[in-house]
This record gives C-alpha cells, sequence and structure tokens, in this order.
C-alpha cells in the first residue's frame, strides 16, 4: 500500500527518531511502498493556508498515513498541527499515530489527550467518517527505564509490520 | 524575542488567549508559541525524581476566547482540544486554584455578539 510517513522532530537521532526507524522497518518488512516527509527537515512553514504542491500530492496518492511525532503540551507538535490543519481532503483510508508523552496515561486523560482526538475525531472532516486510525503510543518518558523504551521500539515495529 | 515573552509571563496574574480556532484545535503559531515560550524553567520544572512541577503560581486566571467554524455540539462530539490544551494541560502548571473562563463563539458568529460575555469573563 502507497505509504506516506510524516515525521515531526527536530533530531533524527533522538527516541522519536529511533522510533521512526523501526516503523520503518515494520513498514518495509510488510512490503509497503513509503515515502518519508521531514517536516523540521524541509523546513516546513506551519503558518501556510494549503500546503505546498508536492505534498498535496503526497496525500492525494497515499491510502496510509503514519505520523511519528513527540507529543508537546498534550497535542502535536505545533509544526505538524499546522500540516494537519492545510492537509486537503484525500481518501487516506488510515492514519497511524506514533507518538511519545512526557507524562503518564492518567496525567495525559485529565488533559483530555487531544492529540489522541485530533487524530482519531478532527481528522475525520478530511478523510471521511470511516477512516481508521491506530494508536501506538508511549507514557511516562520522563521517568522510563531503558528496558521499557527498547520494549516500546519492538512494539512499534511489530504493530506496523502487521499493517 | 522569546525570552522576553518568557519574562512576561512569569509575572502575569492573568493569562487571555484569544484565538480563531482551526481543526478543533489552537492554529499553529499560538502552538508553536506555547512550545517555544513554557519550557522548563518558565512554566514547570523537574524534581528530582524527573516528574514535572508547576512553576506558573503566580497565574490566577486563564481566559479563552476563540471561534469556531462549526457548532456547538460538533466542537463538543470532536472534543474542543485547544480549550483543553490551555484550561487542563497548561492549567496543571499554574496549579489547581487557577481559575478558567471560557467564550466560544460558534458556528462562524460574530464575536461582536458575545461582548458581554467577554466582559463577565474577564471581571469575574
Amino acid at each position: 500500500v502507497k505509504t506516506l510517513v510524516v515525521f515531526a522532530h527536530p533530531n533524527r537521532e533522538s527516541f522519536v527518531g529511533a522510533a521512526l526507524e523501526r516503523a520503518l522497518t515494520g513498514l518495509t518488512r510488510r512490503g509497503h511502498d513509503v515515502t518519508v516527509l521531514d517536516l523540521y527537515a524541509e523546513g516546513f512553514d506551519p503558518c501556510v493556508a494549503s500546503l505546498p504542491p508536492k505534498h498535496r500530492e503526497l496525500v492525494h496518492e497515499s491510502e496510509l498515513l503514519v505520523l511519528v511525532y513527540p507529543t508537546w503540551w498534550s497535542g502535536q507538535p505545533a509544526i505538524l498541527t499546522g500540516w494537519l490543519q492545510a492537509i486537503p481532503r484525500a481518501r487516506v483510508g488510515r492514519v497511524v499515530c506514533v507518538t511519545t508523552h512526557g507524562s503518564s496515561k492518567l496525567i495525559n486523560q485529565f488533559e483530555g489527550e487531544t492529540g489522541k482526538r485530533m487524530m482519531t475525531r478532527a481528522l475525520r472532516s478530511r478523510f471521511g467518517l470511516f477512516m481508521r486510525s491506530s494508536w501506538v503510543a508511549f507514557y511516562a518518558t520522563d521517568t522510563s527505564e531503558p528496558q521499557r523504551r527498547e520494549l516500546f521500539l519492538v512494539e512499534v515495529e511489530e504493530r506496523l509490520a502487521r499493517l | 524575542v522569546i525570552a522576553e515573552h518568557a519574562e512576561v509571563v512569569k509575572q502575569a496574574q492573568i493569562l487571555v488567549f484569544v484565538y480563531a480556532s482551526s481543526m478543533y484545535t489552537l492554529p499553529a503559531r499560538l502552538k508553536g508559541w506555547l512550545e517555544r515560550v513554557m519550557v522548563p524553567g518558565v512554566a514547570f520544572r523537574f524534581n528530582s525524581d524527573g516528574k514535572v512541577r508547576p512553576a506558573l503560581g503566580s497565574v490566577r486566571k486563564i481566559v479563552g476566547i476563540a471561534t469556531y467554524d462549526q457548532s456547538w455540539w460538533k466542537v463538543k462530539l470532536v472534543n474542543d482540544n485547544g480549550r483543553r490544551i490551555l484550561c487542563r494541560a497548561l492549567r496543571l502548571n499554574t496549579g489547581f486554584r487557577t481559575r478558567t473562563r471560557w467564550v466560544g463563539v460558534y458556528g462562524g458568529g460574530d464575536p461582536i455578539e458575545a461582548t458581554g460575555k467577554i466582559a463577565r469573563a474577564l471581571s469575574s
């Protein structure tokens, strides 16, 4: 399946960067046709009204959209928020989020999990009511042990290989 | 500029956010402002266990004035993400004694009609 992976973290050497690598490994294992869009590396301007033609084309030809980002202030980073706000109506059938949270699941539930709602609900205004969504998330990064982080990376690879 | 803004925020007792929401959330520019200005040392700090602790204790009130393209019930159905970020995520860093007031103008309405509500939100 034609897949667009959007990465929104300034540093590829980070934990989220590692998650991106494992996600790509998983998707390739499954045989998907993957294109990666690194918003920070491209210097994407999040305050535009509509996406650049190249991004538009990529969204239109993709059936699967994978978003890999850190959760900041309980939502997507501004660069990705802006990208999603400018996204055109398209026939993307499934959206997968791979994300990390600094604080625990409990805190995020209190905050209303706005990043998750953005993906599972708000995005349906662009991709239709029957869009499928998957949530691959890591919580409490601030206090996490190396083993738990490694386990998450394995989970990312395995879950994306099953798509 | 970022440092100046951080200084203003640290001294503020009332934070008022005025924005036009898009895709049920904050405009990217305002979200980016939060990410750049509300950093460790300004909005929160890490304790010795590596947990986040609030650092904006001087803020007594958060007021939001937002316009929405969608109707009230649709915003509630999807979840008012911008309001959640400001009234819950940010409030965790100002303390539970901070009050919040919200004025929403739904369905592409005219904010002028909400003047009375805005005045009440700011004074109460």
